[in-house]
């Protein structure tokens, strides 16, 4: 499901603005199809003051019907079905239309033909954006906020040569030999266990592997991926990207008892960070190493100089 | 109105009450369109991308769905 922060009426670009779906059944007459505008499945949040968006993914390992596409009441209540029994030629006829009464706008059934639009969707191909960069002065370390599945902004620490993004899942232990199992979000991980796996289908599961200072094991995983930028609050894959989702750390060897945030998004080559961007052959981005300034690794007579 | 046609055999013998699908585990109704996208009712012109899945692997999704 959906959410958006604030309830449904603050979003007046979305609603009523023609957005929404196309549905045409096979069997259905004259090439008749249906717009189900997106506003049908928005229903305001009393518990939070939001706004949800009833569309729900399936999980093919808990629903037989994961294959199909479920059509709920918020859709339904748009309508009027009726069966039509002809006593003649003994048929029973299924037939639909839109309702007098409870019919939002952008609703239709017709066969219509309507010119061609561009595409409306905001291309990021060759796109640039600003990411917001903390820095945790004491340990050195770079964090940004990002979100995998949409399920909610969370801070992850930046490799800027590793390929993976992996997080920890809500079920994350500890699993050092000879000590007590316990979550990582205690120490020595200090992890935020962020990811609920629950509500998702494991593509795979990844045995011991050594990443960001950290010896895991856990599952694949495959969702959306969205990075907190500074124009844009989600700045997102446009289709599933896989992800590492550890329930066992068994080494944190370069964090020790330090934060480890939601887990580690690296910006190498083979990064899903680049699908955002629609993987371009050369990965571009800028470093400002501002915060660093002040400690480094070179020699003691290294000397300071800017250039333009 | 749309007629989605007789669909249930069992349905030529009279009324029914209640919906059943053709067999059981089969879809009740076949797409053939369901994409989402947006109808611009000023300028007439609509742009829908397709979100339905094709694919025989119920494991596949969204963007991966129709890629074999």
């Amino acid at each position: 499901m959906c959410h958006l922060t604030k309830a449904c009426s603050a979003y007046t670009g979305v609603w009523g603005k023609g957005w929404g779906f196309r549905v045409r059944f096979n069997s259905a007459n004259d090439d008749l199809y249906m717009i189900i505008p997106l506003g049908a499945l928005a229903v305001d949040n009393d518990l939070n003051g939001g706004c949800d968006i009833y569309i729900q993914y399936l999980d093919a390992n808990r629903n037989p019907q994961s294959d199909q596409v479920i059509f709920g009441s918020l859709i339904m209540q748009q309508y009027k079905a009726w069966f039509d029994y002809d006593r003649v030629e003994a048929t029973t006829m299924l037939k639909m239309q839109l309702s007098d009464t409870n019919t939002l706008t952008n609703s239709y059934i017709g066969n219509a033909t309507i010119t061609a639009s561009g595409n409306p969707f905001v291309a990021l191909a060759d796109a640039s954006a600003v990411m917001l960069i903390g820095t945790d002065a004491f340990h050195y370390k770079t964090t940004i906020r990002a979100s995998l599945g949409f399920q909610g902004l969370t801070t992850f620490q930046v490799s800027m040569l590793g390929n993976y993004v992996y997080t920890y899942a809500d079920s994350c232990m500890i699993a050092t030999p000879g000590a007590r199992q316990t979550s990582c979000e205690d120490e020595p991980v200090n992890a935020q266990t962020y990811f609920n796996s629950t509500i998702y289908y494991a593509k795979d599961a990844y045995s011991t592997s050594s990443y960001a200072g950290y010896t895991t094991s856990g599952e694949i995983y495959s969702a959306e991926f969205c990075i907190n930028t500074q124009d844009t609050p989600y700045f997102c894959t446009i289709y599933n990207q896989e992800f590492y989702v550890a329930d066992k750390v068994y080494d944190d060897a370069w964090n020790y008892g330090s934060k480890a945030d939601a887990g580690s998004i690296g910006f190498g080559a083979d990064s899903p960070v680049w699908a955002i961007v629609s993987n371009p052959d050369t990965k571009v981005f800028d470093i400002n190493m501002n915060n660093f300034n002040d400690w480094t690794w070179a020699d003691s007579s290294y000397e300071l100089n800017t250039t333009a | 109105m749309i007629n989605f046609g007789a669909f249930d055999p069992d349905y030529t013998y009279g009324p029914k009450t209640t919906i059943s699908p053709i067999s059981g585990g089969s879809y009740l109704f076949y797409l053939a369109v369901f994409g989402f996208g947006k109808t611009d009712l000023t300028a007439n012109t609509e742009y829908y991308t397709d979100i339905m899945n094709f694919d025989t692997d119920q494991t596949k999704y969204g963007y991966l769905a129709n890629t074999t």
